[in-house]
Parts: C-alpha cells; sequence; structure tokens
C-alpha cells in the first residue's frame, strides 16, 4: 500500500521534490557553471544589450522587446549572470505550483494532482526548462499564472498576465484561444468571455507575431531515451498511454482534452521544440492518471503488481537521471568558452564561420558577429562553403560575406564531415591563405588571410 | 516427474547432446565472433568482471551488451578448462531446446511419440545446428531460455505454482541477451491473435504482459543506454556499416530458408499457422503462432539478423509441425490404413528426417587453421601495443589468440564514423598507392596487416598492390593462404 501525504502538506512536498530535482540537474553542471545549449545565451546577450540602448551592439538592429527580455534585464540586474540560472529555475518552480493549483480549482482528484506534479517534476522537459533559458517557461509560467487568476475570478489581474503572454509570441495567442474555448466548452459563455476576447483582439493589432527561436524538432526524436535532444521519457510515454486507456472510459467526457491533445502533437512537429514545454503539463497530467490507475487497479496477483509499479519508477528515475546527467554533459563547456572569449583578444572586423549552434556562445562571450545562427541559419551558404574543394571559389564566398574567423570543434567536425580532407578541411592545407590562429582542447580557429 | 516420462526426455537430450558434441569436438576453433565471447569468459574467470572497456577492440572502446551468458560459461570455466566449457556448456544449453519443445508438445498435445520425435527434430535442424554448435553465441541459451519462458507462461495460465519462477526467469533474462524483448513482442503478437479470434486473456497473462514488457524495456535501456543515445532507434541495426549492412541484412528467399529449417517442417508449421488463422483452437496455439508472426515480421521486416530469426521462427514452426503430427496420427486412425499406421510412421519419419538434410549443409564459419597459425605467430612475435588490420571477421580473432588490438571487428556498437573506418579498410586493401596505405596505415596506428582468404574475398584483391616497396611493408609471414606484412614507414604531412 502507497502511503499518500496528507493534502495540506502536499505542497510543501512537491515544492521540495520539484527543488531537488532542479538543484541536482545544477550540480551536474556545476563544474563548469555555464548554462547548456545555445539560446540561453542569445537571451542573456539581448538582456544586457538593454543596458546599453535600444540597438543590438553586434548587429546594429534594433533589440526585440518581449515581456521575457525585459524580465531577465530585470533579474540581470539584479543578480548579474547568475541569472540565467536563477530565472528558469523559479519559473519552472512557481509553474508547477500553479499547475497544482489550477488542477485543484478544476476539481482534479488529489493524488492525479499530487502525482501529475511529481511526474512533472521528474521529467526531462522540467529539466531542460528548469536549466536552461527559455521563453517558453517564461510563457507557460506567465500562460499558468493568468489562467489560476482567472479561475480565481480576478480578471484584471488574470487580463494582464494574458497580455503578457500574448505579447511574447503567437503561440500564446492560440492557447489563450484554447483555454478560453475549453472553459467555455465547460462552463458556458460568461460576460468575461467578452472582455478576454476583446483583450485577444487588441493583443492581435500590437502584435509582433513572432515564435520562440527554438531549434525545429526532428520528428522521430522525441523520446528523450533514444537520444532526443528534449521530449518524453519512455516510462512517461507508456504512463500516458495508460492514463488515456484510463480516461477513454469516461467515452466523451474528456473529448475537448483529447483535442487539445491532438492540437498540441500537431503543433509540436509543425512548431519545434519550445512546444514541447507547453506540452509538458498535458503529458504528465495524463500520465499521474495512468499511474494512478496502476496503482488502483486490482491485480489477480499481488506481487506481479509490486514489481511492476517498483519498474515504473525506478524506469521513470532512470530516464530523469539520464537526462539530467546529459544535461551535464550538454556544450558549452569551459573549452569552448575560452576559446569564444580568445575573440574578445582580436580586432573587431569580420565574421565568424561556424557551425549556427556555436554562434550564439561566440557572440556572447567574443562579442562577435557571427555568419550563420539557429535565428538565421544560411544552410545552404554555409553548406557551399562547408563542402567545396575549390579554393578559389570558396575564397570568393569568404570575401563577399566578410567571414574573417572559422571555428570548428570537434563535435562539429564529426556531425559535418565524415572525412578528414574532405571540403573546406582539405582547403585548410593551404597555410597561405587559412593560418590556424587557436588549436585546444579540440576548438580550432582559422584566420582567412 | 514420473519414470514414464522423465526416461525419453533424457534420452532425446542426450542423443541430441551427443549428436551436436559430435559436430562440434570436430573442429578446435570456434566462429569468428564466438571469440568476443571467449574473451569476455576468459575475463570474468580471471577478475569476475568483463572486459567493458576493452583495450584491444578497436584499438580501445566501450563495449555495451548483457553479461550473464559469459558469466555462466566464466563459472565453468572457473573449474575446467576453457576450451572444453566454450564446447560442451553451449551445446549443452541448446540441447535443453529439445527438452523444452517435448514438455510444451506434450502439454499441448498429449501427444508423447509426437513431442518425442518433434523435440529431436528441434533440437537438430540444420540452422540450429550452425547456429549453435561451435558459435558461443548467447542464443544457444536465449533460445531454450524462451521456451522455458513460455512453459512456465502456460503453467501460469492455469495454476499460481510456478509464478516465483517464472519472475526469476523474467528478471533474469534481459542479462542473458537483449532479444529477451522476443518475449514481450511474442506475447504481443498472441494478445492480438487472441482479440482478434475473440478469446479473452486471462487477467494473469496481462500482468505478466505488463510486468515483463516493462521491465524488459528498462533493463535493456538501462544496459544499452549509451548506445541508445548514440544511434537511437538504429541500435536495432547494430551501427553496421552502409557497406556490409546488405551481408548482413540479406533478403532471404524461399529456398534458403527451406534449406535452413527444412522444407517439411516449414510447410508443416504454415499449414497449421493456416488452419488456426480460420478456425478457432486452444489458446496455446496461439501462442505459438503468435511467436511465428513475430518472428516472421523481424525477419521480413529486416528488424534482425535472418539467421537469428530463421533460427527462433524454425524452432516455433517445430513447435506448430507437433500439431500437424498429432491431427495426422488422428486422421491415420480414423482411415482403412489404421493397421499399417506403425509402418506409415515410420516411412514418415524416415522421409521427414532426409527433408531435413536434402539441402546441402551450411558450414559454421570457423577460422581456418593457417589463419590461428598466423595469429598465434602474431602474438608471439610482436609487441603487446602493436595493432593489426585484417578482415572484419579476423578482428575478434585478431583480440583473443594474437591478443594484439585490432582495427575493426563486428562489434560495431557506439563506434564513431563506422562508414569512414569501413571505407578506409577497403581502401588499404584496394588502392595501388604506397602513400594512401601508409596514411590510412598510420591513421589507425596499424603496424601488422593481415591479407587471407577473406581479405582477398571480400576486397576482390589476389594480392596487395601496394607492398613492393621493402623499406615500407616486410613480408613476416606467410604459409597457406595467408600472409602478414610489417608496416615500416609512416607518413608525416609538411
Amino acid at each position: 500500500m502507497i502511503a499518500w501525504p496528507r493534502e495540506k502538506d502536499a505542497l510543501y512536498w512537491l515544492c521540495s521534490t520539484t527543488i531537488l530535482c532542479l538543484l541536482l540537474a545544477f550540480l551536474f553542471r556545476l563544474p563548469d557553471a555555464l548554462l547548456p545549449g545555445e539560446l540561453p545565451y542569445y537571451h542573456l546577450r539581448i538582456a544586457e544589450a538593454y543596458f546599453t540602448g535600444w540597438e543590438d551592439p553586434l548587429y546594429h538592429v534594433p533589440l526585440p522587446l518581449t515581456p521575457f527580455h525585459v524580465l531577465l534585464a530585470a533579474f540581470v540586474a539584479v543578480f548579474g549572470r547568475a541569472a540565467g540560472f536563477i530565472l528558469p529555475f523559479l519559473l519552472m518552480v512557481g509553474s508547477s505550483m500553479l499547475f497544482y493549483f489550477i488542477l485543484k480549482e478544476r476539481g482534479v482528484p488529489y493524488r492525479v494532482r499530487f502525482l501529475t506534479v511529481l511526474l512533472l517534476a521528474t521529467s526531462p522537459i522540467s529539466v531542460f526548462a528548469g536549466v536552461s533559458l527559455s521563453e517558453a517557461s517564461f510563457s507557460v509560467f506567465v500562460l499558468c499564472l493568468g489562467f489560476y487568476l482567472y479561475l480565481q475570478s480576478l480578471f484584471p489581474w488574470s487580463s494582464f498576465f494574458f497580455l503578457l503572454a500574448l505579447l511574447q509570441n503567437v503561440f500564446n495567442l492560440a492557447v489563450v484561444f484554447l483555454l478560453l474555448g475549453y472553459e467555455m466548452w465547460l462552463e458556458g459563455v460568461s460576460k468575461q468571455h467578452t472582455w478576454f476576447f476583446m483583450l485577444v483582439i487588441l493583443a492581435l493589432v500590437i502584435h509582433p507575431f513572432r515564435l520562440d527561436p527554438l531549434p525545429e524538432t526532428d520528428v522521430y526524436k522525441v523520446i528523450t531515451d533514444l537520444g532526443a535532444p528534449l521530449g518524453i521519457g519512455i516510462f512517461t510515454g507508456l504512463l500516458l498511454l495508460f492514463g488515456l486507456h484510463r480516461l477513454w472510459k469516461d467515452k466523451y467526457a474528456h473529448l475537448a482534452m483529447y483535442m487539445l491533445g491532438i492540437l498540441g502533437l500537431v503543433s509540436w512537429f509543425l512548431l519545434g521544440n519550445s512546444i514541447a514545454v507547453y506540452l509538458n503539463f498535458y503529458f504528465s497530467y495524463l500520465a499521474a492518471w495512468g499511474l494512478l490507475s496502476l496503482f488502483e487497479s486490482i491485480w489477480e496477483s499481488a506481487l506481479l503488481k509490486q514489481f511492476t509499479i517498483i519498474v515504473l519508477i525506478c524506469g521513470l528515475l532512470f530516464s530523469f537521471l539520464s537526462y539530467v546527467n546529459r544535461i551535464g554533459n550538454a556544450f558549452p563547456d569551459a573549452p569552448m568558452q575560452e576559446a569564444a572569449l580568445w575573440f574578445t583578444q582580436e580586432a573587431r572586423d569580420g565574421l565568424v564561420l561556424t557551425a549556427p549552434s556555436r554562434a550564439f556562445w561566440i557572440e556572447y562571450f567574443g562579442s562577435r558577429r557571427t555568419f550563420s545562427s539557429p535565428l538565421n541559419p544560411r544552410g545552404e551558404d554555409i553548406n557551399r562553403i562547408f563542402y567545396s574543394r575549390h579554393l578559389g571559389r570558396t575564397l570568393d564566398v569568404l570575401e563577399t560575406n566578410n567571414i574573417r574567423y572559422i571555428w570548428i570543434d570537434r563535435a562539429m567536425q564529426h556531425a559535418i564531415w565524415s572525412k578528414e580532407d574532405e571540403g573546406l578541411l582539405f582547403l585548410f592545407r593551404d597555410k597561405e591563405k587559412f593560418r590556424k590562429v587557436y588549436d585546444a582542447k579540440g576548438i580550432r580557429i582559422w584566420k582567412v588571410m | 516427474m514420473e519414470g514414464k516420462r522423465i526416461y525419453p526426455l533424457i534420452g532425446i537430450f542426450l542423443f541430441v547432446l551427443a549428436v551436436r558434441l559430435y559436430l562440434a569436438l570436430q573442429a578446435p576453433a570456434f566462429a569468428y565472433e564466438g571469440y568476443a565471447v571467449l574473451r569476455q569468459v576468459d575475463e570474468i574467470a580471471a577478475r569476475f568482471w568483463p572486459l567493458y572497456d576493452d583495450p584491444l577492440s578497436y584499438g580501445g572502446r566501450t563495449l555495451v551488451f548483457s553479461p550473464l551468458f559469459s558469466y555462466l560459461l566464466a563459472l565453468f570455466a572457473r573449474f575446467f578448462p576453457l576450451w572444453w566449457v566454450a564446447k560442451i556448456v553451449p551445446n549443452v544449453f541448446a540441447a535443453v531446446v529439445a527438452i523444452f519443445v517435448y514438455l510444451l508438445l506434450e502439454k499441448v498435445t498429449r501427444h508423447r511419440g509426437v513431442a518425442a520425435f518433434t523435440a529431436l527434430v528441434a533440437g537438430l535442424f540444420p540452422l540450429s545446428l550452425v547456429m549453435t554448435t561451435s558459435t558461443l553465441s548467447p542464443h544457444t541459451l536465449a533460445l531454450p531460455y524462451l521456451l522455458a519462458c513460455l512453459y512456465c507462461f502456460l503453467h501460469v495460465r492455469d495454476e499460481h505454482e510456478l509464478m516465483p519462477t517464472l519472475l526469476v526467469m523474467i528478471i533474469l533474462y534481459p542479462f542473458i541477451h537483449p532479444s529477451a524483448l522476443f518475449l514481450v513482442g511474442g506475447l504481443l503478437f498472441y494478445g492480438l491473435l487472441c482479440h482478434a479470434e475473440g478469446l479473452l486473456p486471462k487477467k494473469t497473462e496481462v500482468e505478466l504482459f505488463l510486468f515483463s514488457s516493462l521491465y524488459m524495456v528498462w533493463v535493456v535501456f538501462l544496459l544499452f543506454k549509451k548506445a541508445f543515445l548514440v544511434h537511437g532507434f538504429n541500435v536495432i541495426w547494430q551501427n553496421v556499416p552502409t557497406t556490409i549492412l546488405e551481408q548482413y541484412f540479406e533478403p532471404i528467399s524461399l529456398l534458403s530458408s527451406f534449406a535452413a529449417i527444412g522444407i517439411l517442417p516449414a510447410l508443416f508449421g504454415t499449414y497449421v499457422v493456416y488452419k488456426y488463422m480460420f478456425s478457432k483452437g486452444e489458446h496455446y496455439w496461439y501462442l505459438f503462432v503468435g511467436f511465428a508472426f513475430f518472428f516472421f515480421a523481424l525477419v521480413s521486416m529486416k528488424l534482425i539478423e535472418p539467421k537469428v530469426g530463421l533460427l527462433y521462427l524454425g524452432t516455433f514452426l517445430f513447435l506448430l509441425c507437433g500439431q500437424f503430427f498429432a491431427w495426422a496420427l488422428d486422421y491415420v486412425d480414423k482411415t482403412k490404413f489404421a493397421e499399417q499406421k506403425n509402418a506409415m510412421v515410420a516411412v514418415f519419419l524416415l522421409v521427414f528426417v532426409f527433408s531435413l538434410f536434402i539441402f546441402p549443409r551450411q558450414e559454421t564459419d570457423v577460422p581456418s587453421l593457417a589463419q590461428v597459425e598466423a595469429l598465434v605467430w602474431l602474438r608471439e612475435h610482436t609487441a603487446p601495443q602493436e595493432t593489426v588490420l585484417g578482415a572484419l571477421e579476423l578482428g575478434h580473432p585478431i583480440a583473443s589468440i594474437a591478443e594484439r588490438p585490432n582495427v575493426w571487428d563486428s562489434s560495431f556498437l557506439l563506434i564513431g564514423a563506422i562508414d569512414q573506418r569501413a571505407n578506409d579498410v577497403a581502401d588499404i586493401f584496394q588502392t595501388s598507392s604506397e602513400v594512401t596505405a601508409v596514411k590510412l596505415l598510420n591513421k589507425y596506428g596499424a603496424t601488422y596487416l593481415v591479407l587471407d582468404a577473406l581479405a582477398r574475398k571480400h576486397y576482390r584483391v589476389s594480392d596487395l598492390a601496394f607492398v613492393h616497396d621493402a623499406q615500407c611493408f616486410s613480408k613476416v609471414y606467410e604459409k597457406d593462404d595467408v600472409t602478414v606484412y610489417k608496416v615500416l614507414c609512416g607518413v608525416r604531412e609538411l
């Protein structure tokens, strides 16, 4: 038998579990104390740039003005670079707790609520969202807060937070629409809905129509245990199926929820990884139903049931720890930071050519413009340079694009070239045209002469 | 177990074992891949821990595998000479297949004669002999283990006496080989077939399926975590280089599957599958049909090495064949030939056994004496850190017999840029440029190069075209069709 904590103590349990899980992930990042991934460095650079004016100091274009970057700038002003760690942590813990209260308001049974937040805390997506700065974490937090206040009938405040979410990105607009639509489905149309739809129209007028710039999802990679960069654990996936099986018995009672799920999945595949951060809450809720139905089902063999539950819990922990370990080893690491900092000693002329995934680190640490980045991948252009063995033509392209440096690290080399003398690597043999100016711990930088 | 039942069982087991041992002891060597297991067994026997960080394979790499099979062999190797253990114990495991085929058929057909004969041939059909006599393959244990699990599964369905035994078996299964997932796949197909036929599965069956699938998925993920993270779902194809993937997962023809399993068992087994698809039968037949379907699907979708798939598929077709025999005997009893039943059965059995071996017998690929002698020479005349390059199959024997690092072998999991390596090796054997060859040999730190019949066959060369410069390549060993060259020079980039 499982001893469930008392409902009044549940929040402490859940809060401390979420904090512990995220702290564990931080511990794995401690040796280099660097944020994992690429985008956090873009966000930090933009937030820090607010202190110098409204123009991007590197690219001389207007800075994107979003509620997330404003909040991050405020955190940077207080905590310095540590803001990159503190803000996502607080957003994730806050979102989990708010989701618990939302479920409570919606009359979801205590055990399901408890398990939902527990599964949320140990899910790989939460680990990602809690240790890596992302706009999606902010959006989810603001949406949860707005929706919770809406359920509390604090409409002005609710509108304010919804408006923040709407200004953040266009996907939030769809989420607000769907959430309100869902409420209308359940509760019927009320006066307040008029207000909210006016709000939506207002947001549509002033909306910048932007999306979170997270990399696109490889549709075959949604299971983190199989190497997906962001996705669900295999056991959460199985529990999710159990949960669906359990809820399916209620016939049409959850039809709107299924529709939301289908829309969410389609959005995930169409719009990219940032949607996974939103869907994580939905997945955890379904998985919680699955886990609860397993706990409460009557088995012919009690021994088998106990074993199955133990295996499931071990599996969930395994997925969590395995992902935490991967986050711990994710790039950038200290040698990469060191290499990027090297650019600060050089004259600030020309662009750096590298894989798009390295661009934000070079921009942030090295204050150097890059030829391509996740926001501007220029796939065809960089492929033309990377795979060309024609010296004259390559030099022309480099010259035309004002590329002065080329950064190649070991992981990038393995990902792009399969032979050591392929394409651009072959051209590096011409020591008169390319001079190796940096070579340390697997990272090499060439200067185009 | 009463005497009436146990004596034929012991008889069948001993006969199957005797035939297997006779074949196994004909050749002193093991299959090429068996040498990888042999090294693990040796290591475990000496240090109680498998060689997960192998300094010889690929010149040093991390291995991921289920270690229980090697542990079991190592247990015996503590008390007996390794060669004898490696020859006898896997054959004992493989002979156990006959016991479980007998027990399963006896339980479901209640016909001891049918069970005994089918068990005898199921333990000795052609592919089974090729795949399990001298290969040291974990499948020698995994296959009887699967049958044992099914035997317990059928028992547990009716009474819970064997439940703890089955649980322990399920818990240990993935540690023998990741093919433990076959149990999950087969049970899933069984469930689907039962559903299609309107047979309600028992609650215990569903519970067992749930537990075994969750547990096995978890343990396989745990054991092969690194491989899954690196290769994702492609782990199924074991990171085999694309140039040789076709050889590994070559499509199988009807004729080659007849040759592997035997023409009559394949036909009779398929007939029973057909019968049960169109008429309702007992649930246990759907269990066997489900497994047969599962393995057929794996083989036809190229998700498994065809030989391995056919080994499992063949065994289940034999089980289904038992039902065919039972039907045939019942049918004869109803005809005018009932009095000549014994003579008819004797003739039929002869024809049946003959049909198993009608096609030319495949041989287990084992290193030739010349190859073994060359590897022994390498062990005795080279320094321990010298890296040796040979044909792919020779990789494990280089590490095991010569005890030297190899450039490559057939354990591809977790090896980065494997296609590049395979291409480089092909270039080395096929190039006529000395510079290219030396550069590539230097790249992998290879100081010795073995040219044998395998390399000649794979790379379609009779000799190496670049070895004429005596200052760079010295022929240090030559016997029969095996030549060993020492690389004396290097290439330096200016």
